[in-house]
């Protein structure tokens, strides 16, 4: 992948922008349209965390719905097996995701990147099977009635998708300040040189598969705490979450929206899920558009849609 | 029974080696890996099942429909992959995911949701007796196929200069172009090639799996294991690695049901783990 | 400044886009919404199911008590997330008044907090997860397709008196096989049956029975009892026909496994199966007739045993709304007036439990036999009014 060089003031411009409609769209709009910002969100922070690896890392992930699964799963297991309050659970299945990651990623960060796609393909495909056959995560008919944070004490009822839906956006500005914060330090400047230069880095004694571990256990960790917001949404969990196809429509997301900005991400989830949301509701052969809308992108717009704007506000300057 | 599950696995492995020495040979020419190889498996098994209902003959499916996949295969080279050849390999794969889902929805517009049936021709649909136990005809039809493969393709390889020629753009292609050995064209018919194999392996199958819209994707992760495992690019990697996991996954289903999908993914780890270019380099 | 144009404008498309659609509720339409798979392997069960429904609303010419039936379809995609939203938008903006579906179980259970929480009454055409009518049942939920108790357990019991001592299971590995063996364990053994074995395939992701069929042929047992669907039917009939499998043992099962839906796959593979169903198209009385030729006349083919469950959902409706003279507002009421219905359908007699909101009806058990047209099934015995155990249900 080229380099992109992000543009920090646009990627906060665009932010606001997409931060602006959807609190608007959720005052004013219906219960429907506010579970539907709130599921957009959920699936910005797996983008952001897909394109942290992609960008930061040179490293394309096809198999990150495991840590979806293991964000839901193990919120589920936490709040219901165990009595543990839904938000110590999100907060614990950062840890745990991270964890994995980290185990997981000493084994393939090293992989050039073709090799890494096709591992985390099996990977995620491994996952899958095993959730959908397992009694004690529900199998194939997963795991209901999780229930969401109880702020009942200082008057917040998270029941109200209105107030859960901007629970899920606090996350988000938490989880994307935290990543400017560490994309304009030494870690992220680090995976940036090593993306671009993974053999110079080595040769001079850089730890380019630390950085590099570090990085995709970041990834999931913070895949996985999409993956717990999302099972506090809908209330339950099923495997289908860990198909290989919602890691591929990540995968698109960070295509269409751009990798290297965070906003990208965010902009490029938007965008698809909207579609894709809109067209099945229209015709039955969607996935054909997405996958020539995408075909597209690829061969002519490889910076998406960021490019696109960074492109138009050159223009207008 | 020993000998009858020593057959199912064979069959097994053949089937991936069909599929796993397309995917391979691209990947050593072309350095990408065409994860919509699935797809085409797919494409191939649904084209034989069309040919099979239009002409009534298995045989007219089994011949023309691998043609038909390679066709298939030429085109999307002529006029997708190689006007990008020069790209990042990144991009070339990011094309090929994108193919995937047109691949799926353009069959089930065609060709609908439903599985489909295809029957065994009638001299391989009465059982063989082989000590006392009847064992399906067609399957060992199906290993005699991939074994035949296995052979043209030794053949081709070693003793022709159309191989020679392949295997030095595999192995050096700046000094196979001062060699004057046209690479593109190499490149051209190879890929298509490979597509064809995935096609043949499609409807070689498809008699006794069926046909149906998923088809692509259930046996695309096996096959990029095999690959993983054998050593891409490397053709004798590809036999080895089917017969490793063909076996470990029909044995496994037999003795050890619950761990049998752990081991091939253990198999895999292990080889990353000791062996990260897979067990034979190209 | 400019910017703030554009993201007022894009504010009022994207807010009007997800508005509640239904600027007037107009008193004079039923809207019944469908939650079931239109796309992805499911496909054509969603088809027939929501055709027969269709035709049922058809034979009233589409009204009851002079209000008009509007169907509005939510395409699950056989996902539960998916077929989540879809609910929330048939309940929240569309407003339906009854919902029929799903197919599946697993979304099925995911849409059951939202269903009863709206108070929607919710009629299941299919999905036969027991627990639906046990200890996940709700007075708004009314299941008139089966559990998978009721199809398997007379299956126990009846191989075990007609001369089948031992038995091996064969299931794919999902919530349901395990439901459907657990059933016919209970009453096999009970009869005094022996199990030798149990084995379950990788769901949805076996197609080469191989491995198993020789396992199961190992075990020596007078029959093995299994429960596919879709491809992995096909494939499992067909392959055990190849490896001579039938002249060893009885092929047994759950009747979908040689549905009419698959039988033209299958082919002669199919012959000597024995299985139970809830409706097989040899039934011979007036309904069944007069049903398949509705429905062969208006779709072009012969109708499966999930169009019947289909038609009689609107059978059911129509039934239901009938007898509240067509006043639907009450919730409560309505959930109700579902419940108690009892009707004459292509199945036979059908009535709703009580204790558990699952239907009461006709278990046939069948042997598919060379017909004139090919392989057919002919009903060996019809066990009357079988129930649903429903345990951990308390209405």
């Amino acid at each position: 992948m080229r380099a992109v060089n992000y543009n920090p003031k646009l990627r906060l411009q665009l932010l606001l922008i997409l931060l602006s409609i959807s609190i608007i769209a959720n005052i004013f709009g219906s219960y429907f349209t506010r579970f539907f910002i709130a599921e957009i969100t959920i699936l910005s922070i797996f983008a952001i965390s897909l394109d942290f690896i992609a960008s930061r890392g040179g490293m394309v992930s096809l198999g990150h719905a495991m840590f979806l699964g293991i964000g839901a799963y193990s919120t589920a297991i936490l709040s219901i097996n165990y009595g543990i309050s839904p938000l110590s659970s999100t907060l614990s299945t950062f840890i745990i995701g991270a964890i994995i990651g980290l185990i997981i990623g000493y084994f393939i960060v090293f992989l050039d990147g073709i090799f890494f796609i096709m591992v985390t393909l099996a990977l995620g495909e491994m996952f899958n099977a095993w959730v959908f056959t397992s009694d004690f995560l529900g199998g194939s008919d997963g795991i209901s009635g999780i229930i969401r944070p109880d702020f009942s004490q200082i008057g917040i009822d998270m029941n109200n998708p209105l107030t859960f839906s901007f629970y899920v956006i606090l996350w988000l500005l938490g989880i994307y300040f935290l990543l400017t914060k560490i994309t304009d330090a030494p870690l992220g400047r680090n995976l940036d040189a090593i993306r671009q230069n993974s053999h110079r880095i080595s040769a001079i004694g850089g730890y380019t598969k630390a950085y590099k571990a570090i990085a995709f256990s970041l990834s999931a960790g913070i895949a996985s705490i999409a993956g717990s917001l999302y099972v506090q949404l809908n209330g339950f969990i099923s495997p289908e979450l860990t198909h290989w196809t919602v890691s591929g429509e990540g995968l698109i997301m960070i295509i269409v929206g751009g990798i290297g900005s965070i906003s990208g991400a965010i902009l490029g989830a938007t965008v698809v899920h909207i579609i894709q949301h809109e067209l099945s509701n229209i015709i039955n052969w969607w996935m054909l558009v997405i996958g020539f809308g995408f075909i597209f992108i690829v061969l002519f717009m490889q910076d998406g849609l960021w490019g696109l704007l960074e492109r138009i506000q050159k223009k207008l300057k | 029974m020993i000998l009858i599950q020593f057959l199912n696995a064979l069959q097994f492995s053949m089937t991936l080696f069909l599929l796993a020495v397309g995917l391979t040979i691209i990947f050593g020419l072309m350095k990408i890996v065409n994860l919509a190889h699935g797809s085409l498996y797919m494409i191939g098994a649904y084209i034989g099942l069309s040919i099979f209902n239009y002409t009534e003959s298995f045989w007219l499916a089994l011949i023309f429909s691998p043609i038909f996949t390679a066709l298939i295969g030429a085109f999307l080279y002529t006029f997708l992959f190689r006007h990008i050849q020069n790209a990042d390999p990144m991009k070339q794969v990011l094309l090929t995911f994108g193919l995937i889902y047109i691949g799926l929805d353009s069959v089930r517009l065609l060709w609908g949701t439903m599985s489909h049936s295809i029957s065994t021709p009638s001299i391989l649909s009465n059982p063989v007796l082989l000590i006392d136990e009847p064992y399906p005809a067609y399957r060992l039809f199906v290993i005699t196929v991939g074994l035949l493969v296995l052979f043209s393709l030794y053949v081709i390889l070693e003793k022709t200069k159309i191989g020679a020629k392949v295997r030095a753009s595999v192995d050096d292609p700046e000094t196979a172009q001062l060699l004057q050995i046209n690479t593109d064209k190499i490149l051209f018919y190879t890929f298509a090639l490979g597509c064809g194999l995935a096609g043949l392996a499609g409807i070689t199958v498809a008699p006794i799996l069926g046909v149906e819209p998923g088809m692509d994707m259930e046996v695309l992760v096996l096959t990029l294991i095999v690959v993983v495992v054998g050593g891409p690019g490397s053709l004798k990697g590809a036999l080895i690695g089917s017969l490793l996991i063909g076996f470990v996954d029909s044995f496994g289903k037999v003795y050890i049901p619950q761990l049998a999908q752990i081991i091939i993914y253990a198999v895999m780890a292990l080889t990353l783990l000791f062996k990260p270019d897979g067990l034979y380099k190209r | 400044m400019q910017m703030k144009t554009i993201i007022i404008k894009l504010c009022f498309i994207f807010v009007c886009t997800f508005s509640s659609t239904s600027i007037v509720y107009s008193k004079d339409v039923i809207k019944i919404g469908t939650l079931l798979p239109y796309s992805g392997v499911y496909t054509v069960l969603g088809e027939e199911i929501t055709n027969a429904m269709i035709l049922a609303f058809d034979e009233v010419n589409n009204s009851i008590n002079g209000h008009i039936i509007e169907v509005i379809k939510g395409d699950t995609e056989v996902k539960p997330n998916i077929a989540l939203q879809k609910a929330r938008k048939l309940i929240s903006s569309d407003k339906v008044d009854i919902l029929v579906g799903p197919v599946s179980s697993s979304v099925a259970l995911a849409i059951r907090d939202v269903v009863v929480q709206s108070k929607t009454p919710l009629i299941i055409p299919n999905a036969g997860a027991n627990v639906l009518t046990g200890k996940k049942c709700s007075k708004f939920i009314t299941r008139i397709s089966f559990s998978n108790y009721q199809i398997n357990a007379p299956m126990g019991t009846w191989l075990a008196e007609h001369g089948i001592k031992t038995a091996f299971l064969l299931a794919p590995d999902y919530a349901a096989g395990k439901e459907m063996m657990a059933a016919f364990k209970t009453t096999f053994e009970e009869a005094g049956g022996k199990i030798l074995g149990e084995e379950y395939t990788p769901f949805r992701k076996t197609k080469d029975f191989a491995p198993y069929l020789a396992r199961v042929k190992n075990s020596g047992a007078d029959a093995v009892y299994v429960f596919y669907a879709g491809g992995e039917a096909i494939n499992f009939i067909k392959q055990a026909y190849s490896f001579g499998l039938g002249k060893v043992m009885k092929i047994t099962g759950a009747g979908w496994t040689t549905s009419p839906l698959f039988i033209p796959a299958q082919k002669e593979a199919a012959i000597g199966f024995i299985g139970s169903l809830n409706y097989v198209p040899s039934i011979n009385t007036e309904e069944n007739k007069t049903f398949i030729k509705a429905y062969k006349s208006k779709f072009g083919r012969s109708p499966s045993e999930f169009a019947v469950q289909g038609y009689d959902s609107g059978k059911v409706i129509i039934e239901a709304i009938s007898s509240l003279f067509g006043s639907i507002k009450d919730k409560d009421k309505l959930a109700e007036a579902i419940r108690t219905i009892s009707i004459t359908g292509p199945r036979g007699p059908l009535t709703i439990d009580p204790k558990t909101n699952n239907v009461i009806q006709n278990i046939y058990i069948f042997e598919v036999v060379n017909g004139e047209q090919g392989p057919e099934l002919k009903v060996l015995d019809t066990i009357e009014a079988v129930k649903a155990p429903g345990e951990g249900c308390n209405l």
